[in-house]
């Protein structure tokens, strides 16, 4: 393989992966933004 | 802030990859293909840096015994465990044209393996146990014996015949590198280094949400 070949190999599959990370991340996030909205909405048992 | 860090570390990041791709000399014996230093080195300083942050907030926990530090220590291991990864397989990738293999049992390669293999046993543990104040304490005691083998992978060139090159910048005297390329590698570092506490940030903000949302749960 062509030096360059192996130089991109390299960024692709470390960029690819950090950029993957993020967006499970993003995605986590967004749902626990939702379920605590919906906890906090919701009257607790105590309190009825 | 974090939207800030995110910026910094993403315009550091391209700077990086300018300064690594176009400006940096070729290497005098490896070629071209040397320029997978400037994105190798970099992914194995946030992985140690990463399991340093472990080990300092695991002994933070013991000690003050702060929810914060047990978030902060999580955190920090999947993000060290993820730039270990990338580093051992940035590495396999460097060696192949340099050493003609993709993988050999070298002391400085056999060691970043145990290194990612005790983590990912850290994670394990996490997320196995069910008691969480065992589980910060039990996975606390992992993160600081843990790191006893990050000063072994970093001497690992020094005390064993290896293939990996010995260190040039972290060593006694003057570092053996170009100051061109020097600089490269100190931008590239800079620009991981930014983007790791940025994952960070993110990632304890996360852990933050997740202790909320249970402790909700448990009150109901």
């Amino acid at each position: 393989m062509n030096p360059w070949g192996y130089i991109l190999t390299a960024h692709l599959i470390t960029w690819s992966t950090i950029v993957l990370y993020l967006v499970f991340q993003k995605r986590r996030s967004h749902q626990l933004d939702q379920q605590l909205a919906t906890r906090r909405r919701r009257p607790r048992h105590n309190d009825v | 802030m974090s939207r800030i860090l995110g910026w910094l570390s993403l315009s550091t990041i391209l700077l990086g990859l300018l300064l690594a791709l176009l400006y940096a000399p070729p290497d005098a014996v490896q070629g071209q293909v040397q320029r997978i230093m400037y994105l190798h080195v970099p992914t194995i300083w946030v992985a140690f840096m990463a399991f340093f942050v472990v080990f300092v907030a695991s002994i933070l926990y013991l000690w003050k015994k702060t929810l914060k530090w047990d978030l902060v220590a999580r955190s920090s291991a999947e993000i060290g465990v993820m730039f270990t990864f990338l580093g051992i397989v940035g590495g396999s990738i460097w060696g192949k044209p340099t050493w003609g293999v993709w993988w050999t049992w070298d002391a400085r390669l056999t060691t970043t393996t145990i290194l990612l293999f005790i983590y990912i046993g850290y994670l394990m543990l996490r997320s196995y146990m069910s008691d969480d104040n065992r589980k910060g304490k039990y996975a606390a005691v992992v993160g600081i014996v843990g790191f006893l083998d990050i000063p072994i992978v970093h001497q690992s060139v020094v005390w064993w015949r290896t293939l990996h090159q010995p260190p040039t910048i972290m060593r006694m005297g003057e570092p053996t590198i170009a100051p061109s390329m020097l600089l490269t590698l100190l931008v590239n570092l800079l620009a991981f280094t930014l983007l790791y506490s940025y994952l960070l940030s993110k990632k304890f903000s996360l852990e933050n949400r997740k202790e909320i949302l249970a402790r909700l749960r448990a009150e109901d």
